[in-house]
């Protein structure tokens, strides 16, 4: 089957289910035992998930693992879904938390990310021109980002791209909330590094 | 607030989480401080760009969306297979001494807690109608039971069958009655087991249970071919 035709069975896939649900109302049935609802909460959601294990994992073949892990997991635990959170909400802690297990299991240690060193050298040679050019571009930074050490790019990803606060980054992961920040500013310093390298 | 300082703070002060003296403070120097404002404005755009990251998709969304659906009814008859195990490794372990109406009772027992737990199993992953009823008629093999294990199996449920006719013709019809009911309920755990296998085939529990329903066939002949 080619990939055309998979992504027009897609949006046929959601079509043949009644109209689009909230989610809440997918989540219910869902946990009824309506399989087409679970089908369509995948179809709404893989997407999310997946980019979210991806960026994280930076491996493609790891990041469908976990995605299908993520999708199993929430249909054993749909059921416990309250609706007092959005369920993009509980559907992201429950990624990153399964992400999490996965880089324990492996040993990946998030909180003592090995580094050359803190950036000394403060003293910024300053552009040829006076125009500053930009210096991110979105596909540059997706490189960028896979390049960082593990525990940079957990809390990088989490931070600036997931819109996790430090305090609910230092409960995932079992690090003070000065250690997030610190953990963040490196890495987006080694990004920025990073991002010079490469224009 | 020498640059090293500065950018210590730095990424709080994009973050909009300083307090106002250490925000003035920052700014001053930033004011007067080109690198450190080249600091400030990518990291600006790093924020920027980071929170409008598109979002990727699975290579492949129907595949993995099989994959997830095989991983689930996997998930759902193992509670029932491992009770079904437990119950088949226990007895196997056992010598026998029975008379004929204990090892008749014993085996219908054993198959009808068999058959409770297939049906259960059968009712939560909705299975398709399971066709030769427990009749006692012969179900053919299915399109995945060619593997040498089961072909083995065939054999030895064939071979104990003929010894068991040969010697039906000497049996009592109590103890005929009770031969036939208890092919009655070893052929319906088998013809669920196989019906399982063949919709799972690549479900090691339901090729276990399939094995476990053959090999409890063979015990079951084995013990009216001594009568």
């Amino acid at each position: 089957m080619t990939l055309a035709t998979q992504n027009l069975m897609m949006p046929a896939i959601i079509e043949r289910a009644e109209e689009p649900s909230s989610d809440l109302d997918l989540v219910k049935a869902a946990a009824a035992g309506d399989h087409a609802a679970f089908e369509q909460l995948y179809y709404l959601h893989n997407r999310r998930v997946y980019s979210l294990c991806l960026r994280m994992l930076g491996n493609p073949n790891q990041a469908e693992d976990l995605t299908q892990e993520v999708f199993f997991q929430l249909f054993r635990k749909i059921g416990s879904f309250r609706g007092d959170s959005a369920f993009t909400t509980w559907l992201h802690r429950l990624t990153v938390n399964q992400v999490l297990m996965h880089f324990r299991k492996r040993g990946v240690r998030l909180e003592h990310t090995s580094e050359e060193g803190d950036f000394t050298n403060v003293t910024e040679t300053p552009l040829g021109s006076t125009r500053r050019v930009s210096l991110v571009d979105r596909l540059a930074l997706e490189k960028a980002i896979s390049e960082l050490p593990p525990g940079y790019r957990t809390v990088f990803l989490l931070h600036d791209v997931e819109g996790y606060e430090h305090e609910e980054i230092s409960t995932l992961l079992k690090v003070s909330v000065g250690t997030s920040k610190s953990q963040l500013h490196k890495a987006r310093m080694r990004l920025r590094e990073l991002l010079r390298t490469q224009h | 607030m020498n640059c090293t300082d500065c950018h210590e703070m730095i990424s709080d002060y994009v973050d909009g989480m300083l307090d106002l003296g250490e925000q003035t403070k920052i700014e001053r120097h930033l004011a007067n401080c080109e690198p450190c404002r080249a600091v400030r404005d990518d990291l600006l755009q790093i924020v920027h760009f980071s929170g409008q990251l598109v979002m990727h998709a699975p290579p492949n969304p129907a595949d993995l969306w099989q994959r997830i659906q095989t991983q689930i009814v996997a998930e759902q008859p193992r509670t029932a297979t491992a009770q079904l195990k437990n119950w088949w490794q226990r007895l196997h372990s056992r010598d026998f001494n029975f008379s004929i109406p204990q090892v008749a009772a014993v085996a219908a027992a054993l198959i009808l807690v068999a058959v409770i737990s297939l049906a259960v199993f059968k009712k939560s992953t909705d299975a398709p109608p399971i066709a030769g009823q427990g009749n006692g008629k012969e179900v053919p093999l299915g399109y995945n039971e060619t593997s040498p294990e089961f072909q083995e199996l065939e054999q030895r449920i064939r071979e104990l069958k003929a010894t068991v006719e040969q010697r039906k013709a000497s049996w009592g019809s109590d103890l005929q009655s009770s031969f036939e009911r208890s092919m009655v309920y070893v052929d319906q755990s088998l013809d669920e087991s196989r019906q399982e296998y063949k919709n799972n085939p690549a479900d090691e529990a339901c090729r276990e249970l399939l094995r476990n329903a053959y090999r409890e066939k063979v015990r079951v002949l084995q013990g009216f071919a001594n009568f």
